[in-house]
């Protein structure tokens, strides 16, 4: 399985890192959106782990260039990692294309469980376990 | 400043001689105390002498409430006569032991608070503002409660003073405002209001409205005949007036001041107003003149000459000698200067940081009054426009009757344009205290998400590092524990993060209730199995006891969940020993049914007066109890806010030394079991609908995904981490297909020849075991084929391990199936 994750801190990469690694998953890391995009173009994913706060672009607007794309990677699964507890901050991100949203500190188990369920829901029968 | 501070607490001293005799209860010392406080206002040395007497007296009396409170009454007159004869550290445990014993009265007095003013005071002189404010914001709430606007006033005042120490004027501003809007009517108080402002303001480089001001406080000292106020008005309006440039009119202040400062009593300000005199020379550009008078101001003063107190005067001393040319003299006041000046600015600067956390609290207070104001004002501008109604309507009437009607025009006319004045004057105030609203509940919010953002990212550190060290199978023993207790410490951390942002949630309204189809029995296993190990761990036999419960609700779960976990963490935390049961039951009211929760525990009981005290935010029984068991004390506030919300409540019954029940009483809605829907349609599927099925050994990322895949498959869908939880639930029967993940095994120190153990174990039990296993191909396989395991080639898609995990359930027979040949490989 392929991740990207999309996170200007570095401590906030290297605990998914970690975290996925227990899961047996090795995950490519993008410190800001401009070159999140540049790898998703360039490279195969399977899920997309994006940050809202980062210099630059946002996260929003990065999930907004996802969902404008043109070809198959437009549909992307998509999890946006945060620490941010607005009210309605779920419902915003869902209306910019987010599919889960996972609240900072993350339990372990609740990211396996969004990741393997968004990743089968949108790979549908051609998922190969 | 000092002396004005004086001023305030004398003033509210003074507030409290007309209401004397119908606050301190009916006893024979009632005229003593009063004397007592009469005397203050003379000779505080005779008020000590006399309070002493009283407290005597007073403790003659057998035990009682009225005895506690004349006592209290007594040391707080003592401890204020002390204050003003300089001797803090004698009034601080006088103060202390007063507290102690009238502290938790409920409903609250005036007493409480007039307590903790004279401690903030003694904290504030030794310079501990934080606590300071702290108290004095607690003397502000009790003085609302017994509403008595004009002590409110004052501890409004001596908490600007605090800001005004930290160097936040514009905050002290606001608050001396406050003050003066909150009792207006009292001139001794108007006067130090007016000096604070004029202060402030002078701080704020606001020169001309620090005149203003201090000429309005002049106009009162001088009313009240108070000679010294007066000094030292003239002497600071003089600086004020240097500051607008108004140097004439700064002379004529400061001659009035040097005046003043003949008199013997008002000796000691002399060399202040000295002070001021070298600063107007300087403002004169007469460098002569001006070191002159700053030698002559610094030799007065004494060793105080090198305090704060002088702090101005050493910089005017060396801006004089260099003007001069004088360098070594200009420096030698410089360097005391500078010396002043960093203490000054790093005292300010701490003391700011700590006021912060206040700052929040009191924007929380001054939001709810600025709501209260709101509606005041609301039904304020309603009766005036009520009132410019009526007068229009009489107006249009009288005009009929022309010679009778143009005096009376002439006289309506008058009055309203009087209530047309009103309502807009109202409307005005209105619109500043939507403002004042609206900015404090920005500040709060802003605050709040702030922190809990701020918070939550190393948390995220800490807590996600611990979780991927505790999924290390190979951390064992000590370091497990240890990690264990540092995941702990992190997930406490968070719980009180939610609290706190559930408690900001409510108080700004914003609180969502969801209620969907809930499996109720379930919800309530899983938070008491939750709360078991705590319970075990402190020796208590927690249980569960749940006849008739409803199998689906229409509820907010996670709220109702929320409730229950709190009210059990307080039972579990307030029982040293014996048990909490847990109750669930219907009960049919008028208005439907209610679901009832009752958490009984054998703990240490809530004393009847404080039922409701143990519900306010923030609140625990006593300070003592805040020590001794951690918490913010916002769980039963937040728990009642949430029942209520779901349109129910918690209620409380106790008896101290037996134990405490709470109820929670929430209405709700049955709904019929439906069965899950399984939304693939595939008849092969279908097969596996009535099948539980158990996962073991599969990484957690694979866990995710075939959880996502089958749980829509079959009837139930668990996990288990190793081959002997295996067994157990084989024996328990509570599982019919058993799903292996092999590639998960090539880490394990058994590997295949686990499966076939795990077969041999299970041989008996209608289970079937099923294995996936990467490229299964040849016969590496066939031990494992010959001892019954189906074997699944990896990769393979989600539907095909569907279809082929139904064909296995299928296979499953109720009797117990024999196996023959098992061959045990080596």
């Amino acid at each position: 399985m392929q991740v990207l994750f999309v996170e200007d801190d570095a401590m906030n990469r290297r605990v998914v890192r970690d975290m996925l690694r227990v899961g047996g998953v090795e995950m490519t890391e993008a410190p800001e959106a401009l070159s999140g995009l540049q790898m998703i173009d360039d490279m195969t994913f399977d899920i997309i782990l994006m940050d809202l706060r980062m210099p630059g672009m946002d996260g929003l607007t990065a999930i907004g260039h996802i969902r404008a794309r043109t070809d198959a990677k437009a549909n992307l699964p998509v999890i946006v990692v945060t620490a941010d507890t607005a009210p309605n901050l779920r419902e915003e991100c869902l209306a910019a294309g987010a599919d889960e949203l996972l609240l900072k500190p993350v339990a372990m188990q609740d990211l396996f469980d969004a990741i393997g369920r968004l990743v089968t829901e949108r790979g549908g029968d051609t998922l190969l376990i | 400043m000092r002396g004005l501070r004086r001023l305030l607490v004398i003033v509210g001293f003074a507030s409290l001689l007309p209401l004397a005799a119908s606050a301190a209860p009916a006893v024979p010392s009632a005229p003593t105390i009063d004397e007592a406080k009469a005397a203050m206002l003379v000779d505080p040395a005779i008020a000590l002498s006399l309070a002493a007497k009283v407290e005597q007296a007073a403790r003659h009396q057998p035990p009682s409430e009225a005895r506690r409170i004349a006592v209290a009454t007594a040391q707080w007159v003592r401890a204020e006569a002390m204050i003003r004869l300089n001797n803090a550290d004698g009034a601080a445990p006088l103060v202390s032991s007063a507290l102690l014993a009238v502290g938790n009265l409920q409903p609250p007095i005036k007493l409480q608070g007039d307590l903790l003013l004279s401690r903030a005071g003694i904290s504030s002189s030794t310079g501990n503002s934080p606590k300071a404010l702290q108290d004095y914001l607690a003397a502000y709430r009790i003085f609302s409660r017994v509403h008595e606007a004009r002590s409110e006033a004052i501890a409004l005042q001596d908490i600007g003073s605090i800001y005004r120490d930290a160097g936040n004027s514009d905050r002290a501003l606001y608050y001396y405002r406050l003050a003066e809007e909150t009792f207006p009517n009292d001139p001794k108080l108007a006067l130090s209001n007016a000096n604070n402002q004029a202060n402030a303001l002078y701080e704020l480089d606001r020169y001309a409205d620090a005149e203003r001001e201090f000429k309005r406080a002049l106009v009162l000292a001088t009313k009240l005949d108070l000679p010294r106020q007066q000094l030292k008005i003239f002497n600071n309006l003089a600086l004020a007036q240097i500051g607008t440039g108004e140097l004439a009119a700064a002379e004529a202040s400061l001659a009035r001041a040097m005046k003043l400062s003949e008199r013997p009593e008002s000796a000691g300000y002399r060399p202040l107003v000295l002070g001021t005199a070298a600063e107007l020379a300087l403002a004169r550009k007469q460098p002569r003149a001006a070191t002159n008078f700053a030698e002559s101001a610094l030799t007065g003063a004494g060793p105080d000459a090198v305090t704060q107190l002088y702090r101005r005067v050493q910089w005017s001393a060396y801006q004089a000698y260099k003007l001069e040319g004088d360098g070594p003299a200009a420096l030698r006041h410089l360097e005391i200067f500078k010396r002043l000046d960093d203490e000054g600015r790093a005292l300010a600067a701490s003391t700011n940081a700590s006021l912060m956390a206040a700052q929040f609290d009191f924007a929380n207070q001054n939001g709810r009054i600025a709501m209260l104001k709101a509606g005041q004002l609301q039904r304020d501008i309603a009766l005036n426009r009520l009132q410019a109604r009526q007068n229009l309507l009489i107006l249009g009437s009288l005009l009929l009757v022309v010679s009778v009607g143009l005096v009376a025009l002439a006289v309506n006319l008058r009055s309203l344009r009087r209530s047309r004045d009103r309502v807009r004057a109202a409307n005005n105030r209105l619109t500043v205290v939507n403002a004042e609203l609206t900015e404090a509940l920005l500040a709060k919010s802003q605050f709040l998400a702030t922190t809990s953002h701020e918070i939550r990212t190393p948390l995220n550190g800490v807590l996600g590092m611990t979780q991927i060290l505790l999924a290390d199978r190979s951390v064992t023993g000590m370091v497990r524990e240890r990690i264990t207790l540092v995941q702990g410490a992190g997930e406490a951390m968070r719980a009180l993060i939610d609290d706190i942002l559930d408690f900001a949630k409510l108080d700004a309204g914003k609180l969502e209730i969801h209620a969907i189809e809930t499996d109720l029995p379930r919800l309530l296993d899983e938070v008491v199995a939750f709360w078991q190990g705590r319970a075990t761990e402190q020796g208590l036999v927690l249980t569960l006891d749940r006849p008739d419960c409803p199998e689906r609700v229409l509820v907010d779960g996670r709220r109702l969940q929320q409730i229950l976990s709190n009210l059990l963490s307080n039972a579990i935390k307030f029982t040293a020993e014996g048990s909490v049961k847990v109750q669930v039951g219907m009960h049919h009211g008028g208005d439907g049914e209610h679901l009832k929760i009752m958490v009984a525990d054998s703990g240490m009981g809530i004393p009847p007066a404080a039922f409701e005290l143990i519900f306010e935010k923030f609140r625990q029984l006593d300070a003592g109890t805040t020590r001794r068991f951690s918490g913010t004390g916002l769980g039963l506030a937040i728990s009642q806010t949430l029942a209520r919300a779901m349109g129910g409540d918690i209620g409380v019954a106790s008896e101290v030394g037996v134990g405490s029940t709470f109820t929670v009483s929430l209405p709700v809605q049955r709904v019929s079991p439906v069965m899950p829907a399984n939304d693939r349609g595939n008849p092969v599927a279908d097969g596996l609908a009535g099948a539980r099925l158990l996962l073991v050994g599969a990484n957690p990322i694979v866990q995710g995904v075939l959880r996502a895949v089958l749980t829509p498959c079959v009837a139930n869908f668990a996990v288990v981490p190793d081959f002997a939880a295996v067994v157990d639930r084989a024996h328990g029967q509570s599982v019919d297909v058993v799903l292996v993940d092999a590639t998960a095994l090539h880490a394990e120190p058994g590997g295949a020849s686990d499966l076939l153990e795990l077969a041999a174990a299970t041989q008996h039990l209608p289970v079937r075991l099923v294995v996936l296993w990467p490229n299964a191909i040849g016969d590496e396989l066939a031990p494992l084929r010959a001892a019954d395991f189906q074997v699944i080639s990896k990769p393979v898609t989600g539907s095909e391990l569907a279809s082929r995990l139904a064909e296995c359930f299928a296979a499953v027979e109720p009797a117990v199936l024999v196996k023959s040949n098992v061959v045990t490989v080596p």
